[in-house]
């Protein structure tokens, strides 16, 4: 039997100097995507993303500026999730903040490329409402779809496939998604609350939200956690005994999930 | 075999082949309705046959099935999560339903709590396998003698009470209503009459009493079979109760509906309800399919009934009806 999976996409500030070369490195084998989202940033006047994630060394300048990490950390996240070997069903997808708008883009495998938040700011606030209403008129309802597979969204609503009104998908990603807190922990407890997978994998770029999951998890007392596990190493023997958190940001990791 | 698992194996097995009960599809609903209430429903049915793997197990403690009361999810389609729902034990797919339309619920856990007496869960600590959540508006109840029927009185008695004057910890909005489900044996409870007998009693004076009774007649109660007719012909001619059927395999009788009006040189039709998910929009689907263009419609501005001075500023008015049969048949001469 397939194992069942939630996958969690991360949000900004994930691509730092150590993920520098990630695509390089994991998706060397998706020259096509890759070349056809280059091609889109050209286009649009801005550094192709296999120059930045080729750049002979990280500049914070450059890197973590908004218009250049997004989708930096879109299309790591975005090709992690691709990579998720077929022995895995995977049951819902979630994400934080930017991790978001991947979720909305897995699995179907291309469309909404690039969605992206002008300024490293307030996010998740009301001082958001000018770049919310910028958003609301520049992305058509075109651009969304029914899900493939439910998303659990940063309110902890399930969007379930055939069941939902894309409408209303587009209208909480460009509006209380944008202005209102995003509930990270009420998005992965409501996934494995809803679904009950027997792993959660956290795409990257970068290893950020396994903290984040498993304190959520732990909060929740999933599967024995809050009562089995008194500190960090207890959680770490129960990971290595069999491992529920799996990081595709981590290179110790990512081979359980991932294709070769 | 026990019920819920013949029940279960049936259904796939009649799905398979078509065989279907009589009966056609709801004119009014969207796809994506359709595929939500079904959605709730399987859950439902789900949990049903998980409480009895968990009880075989050892993990459970509590089963109380709601296997062939899912059609009631479609009830929290037509209602808001803030009309107050006092439900019967099975309504498992209600809440499931509701849950579906307020972020962050998991109805799905929280029902396994119940099943396994967990202090965890939330609405009776593990106390009762009883439906309620704080956030849908759904008091938990006991409902298999009635009890809860005085109670929905009282909550919809306080939302015009509220109107009047506004509490200052007011939960449910003004146009709220209160929706209160039982079974056709427990209408014979003393309690339920008193209480059914204490809602006309209000409305007939034209006390607002905005409450929605939905008595799931199976037809039998326990093991005791309910007299052929019994419910609709205790509730159909009550004064100030407002009786109507439904039947889930047969939303709206069409072919009856098409033969009654075969003659009309025109048909309105006035709908106290709202405009948009109300009967008429399927009404007017109906008879526009079938190619009559002679038709039009007046409606409610809203979905409550209101009584007192209220009726007349949303029901359809005297006017506006004549106006309408007027300009219908204007078009005709």
């Amino acid at each position: 039997m397939k194992k069942t999976a939630v996958v969690i996409c991360p949000g900004r500030g994930t691509y730092n100097k150590a993920e520098l070369g990630y695509l390089q490195r994991h998706h060397a084998n998706q020259p096509t995507l890759m070349t056809k989202f280059d091609a889109f940033r050209k286009t649009a006047g801005q550094t192709p993303i296999s120059t930045l994630d080729g750049a002979a060394r990280f500049s914070a300048g450059k890197h973590t500026r908004g218009d250049n990490a997004s989708p930096l950390i879109y299309a790591a996240s975005y090709f992690n999730a691709q990579a998720i070997r077929d022995e895995f069903d995977m049951l819902a997808v979630t994400g934080n903040s930017t991790g978001w708008y991947i979720a909305l883009a897995v699995p179907p495998l291309e469309g909404r490329y690039p969605m992206r938040l002008p300024n490293h700011v307030a996010f998740h606030t009301h001082l958001q409402t000018p770049v919310a209403k910028d958003g609301q008129d520049l992305l058509g309802p075109k651009l969304f779809a029914m899900p493939d597979i439910p998303l659990v969204g940063g309110r902890g609503a399930v969007w379930s496939p055939k069941s939902c009104s894309p409408d209303e998908l587009r209208q909480y990603t460009l509006g209380h998604q944008v202005t209102e807190t995003y509930d990270f922990t009420l998005a992965a407890q409501t996934a494995a609350k809803a679904f009950a997978p027997d792993v959660f994998i956290t795409t990257g770029p970068g290893t950020t939200l396994g903290g984040a999951v498993t304190q959520s998890l732990i909060e929740l007392g999933w599967d024995g956690m809050k009562n089995g596990m008194k500190n960090k190493e207890d959680f770490q023997s129960r990971q290595s005994a069999n491992p529920e958190l799996i990081s595709m940001g981590r290179d110790d990791q990512r081979h359980l999930v991932a294709h070769q | 075999m026990d019920r819920a698992a013949i029940v279960h194996e049936s259904f796939p097995r009649r799905v398979s082949v078509g065989d279907l009960p009589e009966g056609s599809a709801p004119l009014d609903a969207e796809p994506e309705t359709m595929m939500r209430l079904y959605r709730s429903q399987c859950l439902s049915r789900q949990l049903d046959r998980t409480s009895r793997d968990m009880q075989k197990a050892g993990q459970g403690y509590y089963t109380v099935g709601s296997s062939g009361h899912e059609g009631v999810a479609a009830v929290a389609e037509a209602s808001r999560p803030t009309d107050m729902a006092f439900l019967h034990y099975r309504d498992a797919a209600l809440q499931i339903a509701r849950a579906a339309q307020v972020p962050g619920q998991s109805p799905a856990w929280d029902i396994l709590l119940s099943f396994a007496a967990s202090s965890e869960e939330p609405i009776s600590g593990g106390r009762h396998k009883v439906p309620g959540s704080t956030a849908l508006n759904i008091p938990p109840q006991t409902s298999t003698i009635a009890s809860h029927l005085p109670k929905a009185i009282g909550a919809a008695y306080s939302v015009g009470l509220a109107r009047r004057n506004r509490p200052e910890h007011a939960k449910l909005p003004e146009d709220a209503i209160v929706m209160c489900s039982f079974g056709d044996a427990s209408a014979n409870h003393s309690t339920a009459q008193g209480a059914i007998n204490t809602a006309c009693w209000t409305s007939y004076q034209s006390v607002p009493l905005p409450l929605l009774f939905v008595c799931e007649d199976n037809g039998i109660g326990i093991s005791t079979p309910t007299p052929q007719g019994w419910i609709a012909e205790n509730f159909s001619h009550r004064p100030g109760l407002k009786y109507f059927t439904c039947k889930g395999l047969a939303p709206l009788p069409e072919a009856a509906l098409l033969e009654a009006t075969k003659d009309c040189t025109s048909v309105l039709i006035v709908d106290e309800c709202r405009k948009t998910g109300s009967q008429s929009e399927a009404l007017m689907a109906l008879f526009l399919e079938a190619g009559r263009q002679d038709v039009a419609r007046v409606t409610a501005d809203d979905c409550f009934i209101a009584t007192g001075p209220a009726y007349a500023a949303f029901l359809p008015s005297a006017d506006g009806i004549i106006a309408a049969v007027r300009s219908l048949k204007g078009r005709k001469i």
